[in-house]
């Protein structure tokens, strides 16, 4: 594990099947509030139209834009782990680089949800005394020898709180 | 060695009564208000039983609470219906506070806090009233489970290491003229302004009410001078009367250390004790408002780990509320004599740091006058001048004091120093490597062009998170910090 690693490429789909879903919300909310215009005379339901198309509008461009984005933040999301400390950078335009010492680590909360079971990935929570760290997605096998990892060293170094 | 099962002293069931009456005062007084017209005697009657139903309950609380120490923890058992037992390791004690008002002093009474690092609002454990010598039986119980614990565990890290060693008493006690500088700039009245100024609408509304109505104009113009001379003194008593408070809070501060435990001690109406663990100490903070630097003097603050729900600078314990700047370096190295202060070299600001600073807060100021020249350029030319200057005098400043007082230095293995700017008040930090839980460090392309970055310290205080922040610094001195962090970061 000691390299600088990539997310698996695979969550490039889940990051994208995330965004469909809340697009889809944000569709069927869209179609509830426009329920109001039965109650509109006819003249003032035109502007009504208009006014929803923009927004429908505004949603397939922001959908169009996170596809992009996903792209631009697989390939700039990286994480490292060795027997010390797990790093987790992101951004190009505006670099996070994100330092967390093993002996630092209260608890690994691993998650699955129906989506992350299909590509079988797991999602990484990595919990210290000041805050948690995500990762979004790490293959199941490399989930699990992360949560061994950091539970061995987790056990050696003393944490006192 | 387990002691009995013991009360508290009958004068808890008062403050129990006390704080019963506190919560009870206003459903009371409404009732009264409601059924007063009706009816006296009910609403005497009712009272008179509610009274008497706080007392009987007061009492039965009282019979039922206990409290026991073992070997290994104090127990507390407590409730009326529900039955409580409270188990209390003593390993698990984050600090023991002892609250003693004046009039308890001469029965030799006091109350005693003690807190964990659970996640329960307020202490977990509040014996109302308990005999002095309390302290000193529960301090013994806990040494005792201490010298146990180090000799079964031999493994133990440096910090708890330390205990062993017996160092004696180092002590620390304010001086009166210290006291004085620190509550005469205390900004404290200024709460106290707001209440007067909201008082103030009603007062001129009744004021210009009765004079304009009744009186010629001369004597408006008199009955204005007496609102700002009203003003005036009642400020300054709001004034007296928080120098008076800080005063009698801060009374005779009295900082002493033994072995690795800090006993603090002060107040004058009620005196408080309270003593913290070496080990429960996260990192040291130095303080300092921009009237207080004038007058060199400094606050030291220790940021521990509790369950208290305070505001953040509150939630700091005072370890030195007031300190002369020139005796800070002395102070330190006798109370931490870990934090290696005089290898702390401090290098000035980087030019970059001020123009970065300056630009932002440029932008920010060219917004407000953007934004608020666009309502008032109706009204004069003049007002558009005066939201410059005053936006550029709201944000320049503090700015420049970011970039100015923006550091992070490594003092050594295991310590950093790191000094930010809030508002106008210098905050300088030193942090032990082992507290600090994660470290962000973060660049844009553009800074990274310019090999500048950003640097936030995550550390644990009271119950959440903590983020010392230092902006734009040159990348080296960032770097070098990261690398120090990865470096040991399992010590």
């Amino acid at each position: 594990m000691d390299k600088v690693e990539k997310l698996p490429e695979s969550i490039k789909v889940i990051w994208r099947i995330h965004a469909i879903i809340e697009f889809v919300v944000f569709l069927v909310i869209v179609q509830a509030v426009s329920l109001i215009k039965l109650t509109m005379p006819n003249n003032i339901r035109s502007y009504f139209n208009i006014g929803e198309g923009i927004v429908i509008a505004l949603g397939v461009l922001f959908l169009i834009l996170s596809f992009v984005w996903v792209i631009y933040l697989w390939n700039f999301w990286t994480y490292y782990i060795d027997e010390r400390q797990v790093q987790l950078h992101s951004g190009y335009f505006f670099r996070k680089q994100v330092i967390i010492p093993i002996a630092r680590v209260q608890n690994v909360t691993l998650k699955q949800g129906p989506i992350l079971k299909s590509k079988n990935l797991q999602k990484v929570v990595i919990v210290t005394a000041a805050g948690r760290s995500e990762i979004d997605g790490l293959e199941s096998e490399q989930a699990d020898q992360l949560k061994e990892t950091i539970m061995k060293l987790a056990q050696e170094a003393k944490n006192d709180i | 060695m387990t002691s009995d099962p013991k009360r508290l002293h009958p004068a808890a069931i008062l403050f129990f009564l006390y704080k019963d009456l506190k919560n009870w005062i206003v459903p009371a007084i409404i009732f009264v208000v409601a059924v007063y017209n009706q009816s006296k005697l009910w609403s005497i009657l009712g009272l008179f039983a509610l009274l008497l139903l706080i007392t009987a309950v007061d009492i039965i609380r009282y019979r039922t609470f206990s409290y026991q120490f073992f070997d290994d923890e104090i127990l507390v058992r407590s409730g009326i219906f529900v039955k409580k037992v409270n188990h209390i390791p003593y390993d698990r004690i984050q600090n023991i506070t002892a609250n003693q008002w004046f009039f308890l002093r001469p029965f030799k009474l006091e109350e005693l806090e003690i807190e964990t690092a659970g996640h329960s609002e307020g202490p977990e454990v509040s014996l109302v009233a308990v005999p002095v010598k309390l302290k000193d039986e529960l301090n013994h119980y806990r040494q005792q489970f201490n010298s146990e614990e180090v000799t079964q565990n031999v493994s133990q890290e440096t910090f708890s290491m330390e205990k062993p060693i017996k160092q004696g008493i180092t002590e620390y006690s304010i001086t009166w003229r210290e006291l004085l500088k620190f509550s005469l700039t205390s900004p404290a009245f200024l709460s106290g302004l707001l209440v007067v100024l909201a008082f103030y609408g009603k007062v001129q509304q009744s004021l210009s009410k009765q004079f304009y109505e009744a009186a010629a104009n001369e004597f408006v113009h008199l009955g204005w001078i007496l609102v700002v001379i009203g003003l005036i003194i009642i400020l300054l008593f709001f004034y007296l009367i928080s120098v008076l408070v800080l005063i009698a809070k801060y009374y005779h501060f009295h900082l002493e250390k033994e072995d690795s435990q800090f006993r603090m001690q002060y107040g004058f109406f009620k005196a408080k004790k309270t003593s913290i663990s070496q080990n429960r100490i996260q990192a040291v903070v130095v303080k300092q408002t921009l009237l207080r630097r004038m007058l060199h003097i400094a606050s030291v603050k220790l940021v521990i780990i509790s369950n208290s729900k305070k505001g953040e600078t509150e939630k700091d314990i005072v370890v030195m509320p007031v300190i002369e700047t020139a005796k800070l370096n002395d102070f330190l190295k006798k109370f931490f004599p870990h934090i290696p202060v005089d290898e702390l070299k401090v290098k000035p600001a980087a030019a970059k740091t001020y123009y970065y600073d300056l630009r932002n807060a440029m932008i920010f100021s060219v917004i407000t006058d953007i934004v608020l020249g666009s309502i008032m350029f109706k009204l004069s030319v003049w007002w558009l001048v005066a939201i410059v200057i005053v936006s550029a005098l709201f944000w320049l400043p503090p700015a420049y004091l970011n970039a100015r007082r923006a550091r992070i230095t490594l003092m050594n293995d295991d310590y950093v120093f790191l000094q930010n700017n809030q508002v106008t008040s210098k905050n300088s930090y030193f942090v032990p490597k082992s507290s600090i839980q994660l470290l962000e460090r973060r660049q844009s392309v553009w800074l990274s062009n310019k090999k500048f970055a950003h640097i936030l310290l995550n550390c644990r205080s009271g119950i959440e998170t903590r983020v010392l922040k230092v902006k734009y610094l040159p990348q080296e001195q960032i770097d070098e910090v990261v690398a120090w962090y990865k470096k040991g970061a399992n010590s």
